[in-house]
């Protein structure tokens, strides 16, 4: 399998702690990889480290094959975009001047593709509205735009959900899947919200206290969640159900809805009261 | 590193700052230029005027780093420099050449200002070639002092952390300059008697080249068209170019970014 990004033993210390020890991860290529651990668990200190905003303790990276300390890596890293955390965008300029202060960044000789840049993510009638009157949804989608400008085929997302209401969660994954699917774009994707990762991931890998618990693909998930037999009944009908496994001695779960198997399966690995 | 200059100085020349703190400065001009006009009783020579609005220049130019380094921090952008793999010197110096750009706008400007209006007012005591001599030892100053704001502002990486302590650094360079003034300019003897607060021997020179290496020291010495050792004062601001280069280039190299 061909991966965008792998990380072996990777370590960030800081004076506190370990941010990350010795984490292992494989992002393949074309996979939109959901990453879930709880607050604190290393998932942005990771981001930071593959975007090259601070350095690693010890371990090593690679970006489309390439080791972090290659002098070339460079060339890798504009193959990608990210948005850390919050966006990156100077807030007395309009969503236009920002686009255009990345292609110049980037060095691009052109600014013909902000406009379709713009359309692909809703904000072209935003005209000279500064971006600092930008709801929190409009700076994020803004957000993916800077990280698209200049075509990566990697993009990296902190948290892209956090403050945005439905509408904006939903505008953001339909975006999500329609880069993924048309232009093949490969997504690391950090979330809380399991539900929603759960909707557009392929790949997962969970983090806990710097270390990669365990890493899976979403037919993985699948399997797992469906070696059980899973039986839907009416509640009025439990009772009775109930009886019956337990004259044949048979262990049985009562399970929420089906679309909490991520989150149970979280809190499987990691325990805990499953606050990713 | 090209395209990240100009990067740079569209957002210097876009933001409304610059605009602010040259409003700032042909502020002080005026004020000076005009205080020199009504308030003196006999004929100011043009030689008081043209650099005196530089007083104000390192308060200026403190607060104006400090918020143009610390927003790329506060905004993130730095971020995005490094993400789309930019290297860390290079962000640096770009930013560095930046700062000295709106610092010699500033200057100029300034000083440009002061000889059109001082021209028609005052006595013209001083011909082109001294102007241009201390003109040109102002433009060192004003770059030196840039980058040593620069580099206290790409330290902190934090906009209202870094005005403040550019601000702060800009008034203890103020006060340091006003007591090496102070003590430099007491004469020999006072009435035919040796002056007890005349300091002569090492401890002139200490003083001498405290007040030399002071960027503060130099804008007192700028605005009474007057040095001390040019040469001294040219080192010390090539010295603190080259120092605010490479621990800016090195520290910034290894800062976590957040």
């Amino acid at each position: 399998m061909e991966y965008v990004l792998t990380t072996d033993a990777l370590s960030k210390h800081y004076k506190k702690g370990k941010a990350l020890d010795g984490l292992c991860m494989h992002v393949p290529k074309g996979a939109i990889y959901g990453f879930v651990g709880k607050n604190g668990a290393g998932k942005t200190t990771l981001i930071r480290l593959i975007c090259g905003l601070s350095h690693p303790t010890s371990g090593s990276f690679t970006l489309y094959g390439m080791e972090h300390t290659d002098s070339e890596m460079k060339k890798m890293r504009k193959r990608m975009g990210a948005v850390v955390e919050t966006p990156a965008l100077s807030s007395d300029m309009t969503a236009e001047e920002n686009l255009r202060q990345q292609y110049r960044i980037l060095g691009l000789s052109s600014f013909d593709g902000i406009k379709d840049l713009l359309v692909l993510v809703g904000l072209e009638q935003t005209g000279k509205k500064k971006v600092r009157a930008f709801s929190l949804g409009m700076k994020q989608r803004l957000g993916i735009a800077m990280a698209m400008a200049g075509e990566p085929d990697f993009l990296v997302l902190d948290e892209p959900t956090n403050g945005l209401d439905p509408q904006g969660i939903i505008e953001l994954r339909e975006l999500i899947l329609k880069l993924n699917h048309e232009k093949g774009i490969t997504f690391l994707i950090s979330s809380h919200i399991l539900d929603e990762l759960a909707r557009i991931a392929t790949h997962y890998g969970i983090i806990d206290q710097g270390k990669m618990v365990k890493e899976f693909s979403a037919d993985d998930l699948e399997k797992e969640c469906n070696s059980k037999l899973h039986i839907e009944a009416d509640v009025s009908d439990a009772e009775e159900i109930f009886r019956i496994l337990e004259e044949r001695g048979i262990s049985y779960e009562i399970l929420p809805g089906k679309d909490k198997k991520l989150e149970e399966y979280f809190i499987s690995l990691i325990g805990g009261d499953g606050h990713a | 590193m090209r395209k990240l200059l100009r990067a740079d100085l569209y957002r210097m020349y876009r933001n409304k700052k610059i605009w602010i703190a040259l409003l700032a400065m042909f502020s002080a001009a005026g004020m000076m230029i005009s205080m020199q006009y009504s308030g003196m009783d006999y004929e100011v020579p043009l030689s008081r005027v043209i650099f005196l609005p530089m007083t104000f220049f390192g308060l200026v130019i403190a607060a104006y780093v400090g918020f143009y380094a610390g927003e790329d921090f506060s905004d993130g952008t730095v971020r995005n420099k490094i993400v789309t793999g930019n290297r860390r010197r290079d962000i640096y110096v770009s930013q560095l050449v930046g700062v000295w750009s709106a610092s010699l706008v500033l200057y100029i400007l300034t000083v440009l200002v002061a000889v059109s209006v001082g021209l028609p007012l005052f006595a013209c005591d001083v011909g082109i070639k001294e102007v241009s001599m201390y003109f040109i030892l102002g433009c060192f100053t004003v770059l030196a002092m840039g980058s040593i704001f620069y580099l206290i502002s790409m330290c902190i990486g934090n906009r209202s952390v870094a005005i403040t302590v550019c601000m702060g650094l800009a008034f203890l360079m103020l006060f340091l300059c006003l007591h090496t003034n102070q003590i430099l300019a007491q004469s020999q003897y006072k009435n035919e008697v040796l002056n007890p607060h005349y300091v002569s021997g090492v401890k002139r020179i200490c003083y001498e080249l405290l007040h030399d290496m002071n960027p503060m020291g130099q804008i007192a010495q700028l605005s009474e068209m007057k040095y001390l050792s040019p040469v001294r004062w040219i080192v010390s601001d090539v010295l603190w170019l080259l120092a605010a280069h490479g621990i800016g280039t090195v520290v910034f190299g290894k800062k976590d970014i957040r």
